[in-house]
């Protein structure tokens, strides 16, 4: 285990690097827009990033509410676990989508001449990451199997959002450029760039999230041990 | 003009990586936190 996570976080590195390289100096500046479209590689990414550990999140919130209550014990470690993998990927999600929310700003700048406007799509994507944010300083706060239920149910209602910031830009008028991934508006010359980025973001996250998880999983049970000497103390 | 001298640009890439980076610091400080027998 160790040294598959050294030899993932090696690839990972090398795919940054290289995404790095391919978007700086290998694809062309845009037409329009010119080198601050660049920051497009970073700002994309994120979002993927953010909603593939927004769903994870979502999918063990879920398993954590219908194994919490059953007596076997692999039930039990299951739930434990199904519960640190939603508190890692809640903390990774919310660190992509702040990127995403910065990194957009930094180029809505010098394109739209502000650095934000309340449009659908930004007011949207704020009202996510303030109840993602909520989330975590519930977990942080609260203690006790009461907070992890309504953590896990916190976090469905939160998902509900996921779909409306993904289709603000199709519901409303919106500030904030249309769809330019499927449709043929993303020029070929930027694919490189964009899939070397993705890789090596998701790389990244996949990889941060297994030292988080495995790190809540030990405490879990340092916890659990312990509860379990002072009761055969008693 | 070189990208690598477009201020904004770089502004966005230096904030994504430290952002990563703080975030890879706190988890590594929850990780051998969490190794203390």
């Amino acid at each position: 285990m160790k040294l598959f996570r050294w030899l993932w976080l090696a690839l990972t590195l090398g795919l940054l690097a290289n995404g790095f390289r391919v978007a700086m100096f290998v694809v062309p500046p845009d037409k329009d827009q010119g080198d601050i479209a660049r920051i497009f590689y970073y700002h994309f990414p994120s979002w993927c990033g953010m909603s593939l550990f927004f769903a994870i999140n979502l999918g063990a919130s879920i398993a954590y509410l219908a194994l919490r209550n059953k007596t076997q014990i692999n039930a039990q470690i299951r739930a434990l676990k199904a519960d640190s993998l939603a508190l890692a990927t809640a903390e990774m999600g919310v660190v992509f989508c702040t990127i995403g929310m910065v990194t957009g700003s930094i180029w809505a700048r010098p394109v739209w001449g502000i650095w934000w406007t309340w449009d659908a799509r930004l007011t949207s994507i704020t009202v996510l990451w303030l109840i993602y944010v909520a989330y975590l300083l519930l977990r942080q706060f609260a203690s006790g199997p009461q907070m992890q239920t309504l953590a896990a149910v916190m976090s469905i209602f939160a998902y509900i959002d996921v779909p409306i910031v993904y289709m603000s830009t199709r519901w409303w008028r919106t500030q904030h450029p249309g769809p330019v991934i499927g449709n043929g508006k993303l020029d070929a010359s930027m694919w490189p760039a964009v899939w070397w980025n993705l890789a090596g973001w998701l790389a990244w996250g996949i990889f941060v999230v297994s030292l988080r998880y495995a790190a809540e999983q030990r405490h879990k049970l340092a916890e659990q041990r312990a509860a379990l000497q002072s009761l055969e103390a008693a | 003009m070189n990208p690598i001298f477009h201020r904004h640009l770089v502004l966005g890439y230096v904030v994504t990586w430290t952002i990563q980076l703080a975030y890879l610091l706190y988890v590594g400080l929850k990780w051998k936190a969490s190794r203390k027998p």
